[in-house]
């Protein structure tokens, strides 16, 4: 039986701010479904980020299990877990996600820079997501749009099973967003990557197949979206779920 | 490993402007390195060439095995080297120091010249019956020791140079016998040039010819000296047939078995001994210390780079460990950078370093006689020596670089805030005093003996004191701000609010930037407050005479009368100077010489009652032991003498104690004197160095006063050759001085050279005073070349850290336009803030120079052959002010490239860049 692409057990994580202890995730378990585009929402401080990060190895969770293609990634090395992620995620942020002093291509090729033999692969990528015209670009040179779609491309560059985007759409207009959710779902759709989306906003999360709702750090609400067509619905899907009592240990499947 | 050399590339090529300054002040560093390293290699390669031709036509010297003073080769060993087949000749050889003068007006056929000593000149006399000369003679002949109608003496050819004299011309002798013999140059030879260090291998002669600038026979020598010759060294030439070495081991244990041990000498030993002495430690100390400055500066530059480069580019760090990168490949990509900076650095430094000593080489042939050369070796210790200081320059930075976090990529950007600094304040005085006590305490109260080990304790302390300077910056950030910040800025009519804490709120940066800048700025405090304070010793006080006379030959009763009746016009007190021996070395110089600890002490016979006694005393001064009154009795009636403060100090003896004095002219009977009394005498090693007191050898352990009748009678002295006179507050008239002095000379009826009126020299005390300030503030200037140039090289980092700061701030200078600032106010905030930080660059320096310099006049007491004279810290204002003013121009300048940046920036690009300050 083949492993999920990601599975988070019983995850708990807290951050120390100030001198209080506030609990970004609690008891959160979720698995996710190969070629599926997953969407995470919740309202500024509901853990989501959180939860994203752990799911990269980003950051080192308090208790539970963080598992990538059946991988466990508290079990990692920080070198085998920095090879790991280069290798098998794709890690996109909101904004600064390109170094400055090299220009686009270097970008794309920065996680794999050491490998011969990726030119036709780099090309392909910069086509498929429409900006073949911007391989020499610095990043500085770049719309918000084009920069994220950079970002994607490098993410996409080792080939992962598992693309993680923490608001991408965050600093991007709305036509530049809805194009970059295009993409999004074409990676799922067409190459059968599993992504996932940390969002708040509605019209993002119409593009995804499931939605995961958090607050206060629980996992409230998860549904599919089939049947919701427009963003408008969704936001009322979204608002009712966050109207539901809070069950204490809730979980994903 | 290409992600990594990619990367390094681009982030260099990202930034041209610093890779450019950073590359300039490294290749600086290198260049200073190069010149250090090379300059300290040429002077040791200078012994090599030396020795290889120091012995001559000899293969062998013979040499007593003792070091102690006056030593000489036993007459056996002589005769059983001349009983061997293989030995074709050895000459015994004498040297000993004389000065001799160019006779001026005399029958020279070349130009006389008058060097810095007048016309005189100290060298070595060599006493030999060499049937050859050692050396090439380039002009005249040899000496012939059979003749005996005139004193005949061969010079060296830097001699030669030195007086202006060649063969037909003649040197005399000064002294106070009334024969004053004249010596005839009857050729010339030429010995290799001297090297840095000179003829002396620490506190002894080279046992060499080579060192020799006058040559005679061994009967004139001693006729010269006036005492029996003896040998000092031997000169041996083997046959051909003979094997040097197996000569040499052969008679080796022979040489040793000898009453007086002996030994042989070959170049190499010549070579090994110079390379030993002192004076190439003090270079090699020298090269050690200027080699440090160099890698510091290239450390600063490097380390303020990259830790610069670290803190902008945290995202981006982030970004890279989220994306590809480990710890370790981050560790690396920081170090790289660094290493990649100091190639740059030697890709510009080490041919600009070739240059440099190629024009220093041929414009300065007399810096190093032997030629001065960049050596593959000082490429490669440079390369060497760089590489470890980029490599400890990456080190914090890289570590760092590992701390930034994945998670870091999408974190605020840091906002460096000091509201604990203030708490932090007290506690960091509180750990910064003691450590900048460590230094000092070391020095003066747990102070170092002769016999101590000085280097530890000055690393030591001196880290203590950059590490306490270090703690003390953040608080003297405050003050300066505090204190300066408005009146700054209405000088420059600014806003006082606008400069008000930012040089607080970027703390780390300015005190990094103040403590880069503080090191040129401590060295030349260092240097002068240090060498103005060994200065002062040298300096003659109140206690010395206005005026000293000198007389070629002593005077006559008659003109001693003369002189006695004018006491009334100006003050005027005879001195009869003698130069005895001292019979047991009580100073232990053969242990530990120094400028005070000899075996010679200048004896000068006064009248006690004039000198001490009574309620006008013509020598006023400090009493460490004993009283005037008292003393000048003891003086009269027991043969008691007033010796300086520091002999009594150095010896352990006190009042009543007996001294034995051996008199160079009746060397057999010996002169005993009581210590009645011990004075303050600043500056009276000098006094007797410049008026002509030591005239028998240049050494002296002090000048120690005893009555004139007994002087007179125990040393055989004639007559004075010394008036010491006081005008009473009035300006002495040097005309009618030199005139009254001229018509005593003329009644002088008694003499027999008579008539060398020109000889009269007039030694105002003040002249002796600005002679020693005029050479000290010559080599203290010289000395402050290496620090200037640190300042140079570390403004150089500072405009870095400048740019750097400013575009970290490029959006709150984009506010400051938006509202309504002008360009203009931009541009003053940045140089103001600059002045600031070369103050508190000022202060830490000059701070550090004082501790260290005030401490190091104590450390030099315990090392350095001018241990042992009181030293009292001077401060010398004028100098402190030049550099603090200098460094304070470089702080300036260094802002105003970075300021006429963001001033010449229009807001919308402050504003939009500032949004990401990386960019």
């Amino acid at each position: 039986m083949s492993q999920p692409p990601f599975e988070a057990v019983h995850v708990q994580k807290s951050f120390q701010q100030g001198t209080s202890q506030v609990v970004a995730l609690r008891d959160v378990s979720l698995i996710g479904v190969e070629a599926e585009f997953l969407a995470i929402m919740g309202a500024s401080g509901s853990g989501k980020s959180t939860l994203l990060h752990a799911l990269a190895g980003l950051t080192n969770i308090d208790d539970g299990v963080v598992r990538v293609e059946g991988n466990d990634l508290g079990e990692m090395s920080d070198a085998r877990l920095t090879r790991f992620r280069r290798e098998r995620i794709g890690v996109v942020f909101q904004a600064f996600n390109l170094i400055p002093t090299l220009n686009a291509e270097d970008n794309v090729r920065l996680p794999m820079l050491g490998m011969e033999g990726l030119g036709d692969q780099v090309g392909a990528l910069f086509e498929s997501l429409g900006i073949s015209n911007r391989r020499d670009h610095r990043p500085d040179a770049l719309s918000g749009g084009e920069q994220q779609r950079v970002a994607i491309a490098r993410a996409l560059v080792s080939d992962p099973a598992l693309l993680l985007l923490d608001e991408p759409t965050g600093s991007l207009d709305s036509v530049a967003g809805q194009a970059l959710c295009q993409i999004l779902r074409d990676l799922s759709t067409q190459q059968g990557r599993t992504v996932v989306v940390v969002t708040h906003e509605p019209a993002v999360a119409c593009w995804a197949d499931r939605v995961v709702v958090l607050r206060d750090g629980l996992l409230i609400d998860e549904y599919s979206t089939a049947g919701i067509d427009d963003a408008e619905t969704l936001a009322r899907r979204y608002q009712a779920s966050l109207q539901v009592p809070v069950v204490e240990g809730r979980s994903g499947t | 490993m290409k992600t990594i050399a990619l990367l390094i590339r681009s982030n260099l090529l990202s930034r041209p402007t610093r890779t450019l300054l950073t590359t300039m002040a490294t290749a600086a560093s290198v260049c200073l390195l190069i010149w250090i390293v090379s300059v300290y290699l040429s002077a040791i390669r200078s012994f090599d060439l030396y020795a290889s031709r120091a012995l001559g036509r000899y293969q062998l010297i013979v040499d007593p095995v003792s070091r102690k003073v006056n030593r000489e080769v036993d007459p056996q060993a002589i005769e059983i080297l001349r009983a061997r087949d293989e030995v074709a000749t050895i000459d015994p050889m004498w040297a000993r120091l004389l000065t001799v003068r160019a006779e001026p007006g005399g029958a020279s056929i070349h130009p006389v010249r008058q060097n810095s000593n007048g016309y005189a000149a100290e060298e070595v006399l060599i006493g030999t019956d060499a049937a050859e000369p050692p050396f090439d003679l380039i002009n005249g002949r040899w000496v012939d020791g059979d003749q005996t109608e005139s004193l005949e003496v061969v010079i060296s050819k830097a001699l030669s140079e030195l007086l202006g004299v060649g063969v037909d011309d003649g040197l005399v002798i000064p002294g106070p016998t009334n024969e004053r013999p004249r010596l005839e140059i009857i050729g010339v030879i030429e010995p290799p040039p001297p090297t840095v260090t000179g003829a002396m291998v620490g506190s002894r002669m080279l046992p060499s010819p080579s060192v020799g600038g006058l040559f005679c026979s061994m009967r004139d020598a001693s006729w010269i000296h006036r005492t029996k010759p003896i040998i000092t060294f031997a000169g041996v030439v083997l046959t051909n047939q003979a094997d040097v070495h197996a000569f040499r081991y052969e008679l080796m244990p022979e040489l040793y078995k000898l009453d007086n041990p002996a030994q042989f000498m070959t170049d190499l030993d010549m070579e090994e001994e110079m390379s030993e002495a002192a004076k190439a430690g003090s270079l090699s100390v020298q090269a050690y210390v200027v080699g440090a400055l160099a890698t510091l500066m290239s450390f600063l530059a490097i380390y303020s780079t990259l830790s610069m480069g670290v803190n902008e580019r945290t995202r981006h760090l982030a970004l890279l460990r989220a994306v590809a990168l480990t710890k370790q490949q981050l560790a690396i990509l920081i170090a790289g950078e660094g290493l990649i900076l100091v190639g740059l650095g030697l890709a510009v430094g080490v041919p600009a370093g070739w240059i440099l000593i190629r024009i220093v080489d041929s414009a300065t042939k007399g810096l190093i006689r032997h030629g001065m050369d960049v050596f593959p070796v000082g490429i490669l210790i440079s390369i060497g020596i760089s590489g470890v200081a980029a490599l400890l320059a990456a080190m914090l930075p890289a570590w760092r670089a590992t701390r930034v976090r994945p998670l870091d990529a999408i974190a605020p950007q840091n906002q460096a805030l000091s509201g604990r600094h203030n708490r932090t304040n007290g506690w960091l005085v509180a750990i910064a005093i003691p450590l900048l006590a460590v230094l000092p305490w070391m020095s003066f109260i747990d102070a170092p003996g002769p016999a101590d080990p000085v280097l530890g304790r000055l690393v030591f302390g001196s880290v203590a004191l950059v590490i306490g300077l270090l703690l003390l910056t953040p608080v003297l950030i405050g003050i300066v701000e505090r204190s300066m910040t408005t009146p700054l800025a209405r000088c420059l009519r600014l806003p006082p609010k606008l400069l008000a804490k930012q040089l607080a709120s970027q703390l780390r940066r300015t005190t990094a930037c103040a403590m880069t800048l503080s090191v040129g700025v401590g060295m030349f405090a260092g240097i002068h407050v240090w060498g103005q304070s060994m200065v002062q010793a040298f300096i003659p006080t109140a206690w010395a005479p206005d005026t000293t006379i000198v007389f070629e030959q002593p005077l006559s009763d008659l003109a001693l009368r003369q002189v006695t009746s004018r006491r009334d016009e100006y003050r005027v007190e005879p001195l009869i100077v003698e130069q005895p021996r001292l019979r047991d070395d009580v100073l232990n110089s053969a242990e530990f010489p120094s400028v005070t600890r000899q075996m010679v002490v200048v004896l000068a016979g006064i009248d006690p009652e004039n000198a001490f006694a009574g309620p006008d005393p013509f020598i006023e001064t400090d009493w460490i032991a004993g009283t005037p009154t008292d003393a000048a009795i003891r003086m009269k009636k027991e043969r008691g003498c007033v010796v300086p403060d520091h002999f009594l100090m150095q010896s352990g003896l006190s009042v009543g104690d007996e001294l034995v004095f051996v008199p160079p002219e009746s060397p057999q009977q010996t002169r005993r004197y009581t210590i009645a009394g011990a004075v303050r005498l600043r500056g009276g090693q000098w006094m007797t160095k410049t008026t002509d007191m030591r005239q028998r050898t240049h050494r002296s352990a002090g000048l120690i006063f005893a009555d004139y009748q007994h002087v007179a009678e125990d040393f055989l002295l004639s007559g004075p050759r010394h008036l010491w006179v006081r005008s009473g507050g009035r300006r002495l008239d040097r005309n009618r001085l030199t005139e009254d002095a001229k018509s005593l000379d003329g009644q002088d009826v008694a003499r027999s050279a008579g008539g060398q009126l020109d000889t009269i020299r007039i030694i105002p005390t003040t002249d002796i005073g600005n002679q020693i300030r005029r050479s000290a503030q010559f080599w203290l200037w010289f000395m402050s070349i290496v620090p200037l140039i640190a300042m140079a090289i570390s403004s150089l980092t500072m405009v870095n850290m400048f740019l750097a700061s400013v575009q970290a701030r490029q959006w709150d200078f984009g506010i400051l336009r938006s509202i309504g600032f002008s360009r203009s106010v931009l541009v003053r905030i940045v140089i103001a803030e600059g002045i600031l930080v070369g103050v508190i660059a000022c202060a830490v320096g000059t701070l550090f120079g004082i501790i260290a310099g005030w401490s190091g006049t104590a450390l030099t007491q315990a090392t350095s052959w001018f241990g042992g004279m009181r030293i009292d810290v001077a401060m010398p204002l004028t100098s402190l002010a030049i550099g603090n003013g200098v460094m304070l121009c470089f702080a300036a300048f260094a802002a105003v490239w970075p300021a006429l940046r963001i001033g010449l920036t229009s807001p919308l690009t402050l504003l939009s860049q500032g949004r990401d300050p990386t960019h």
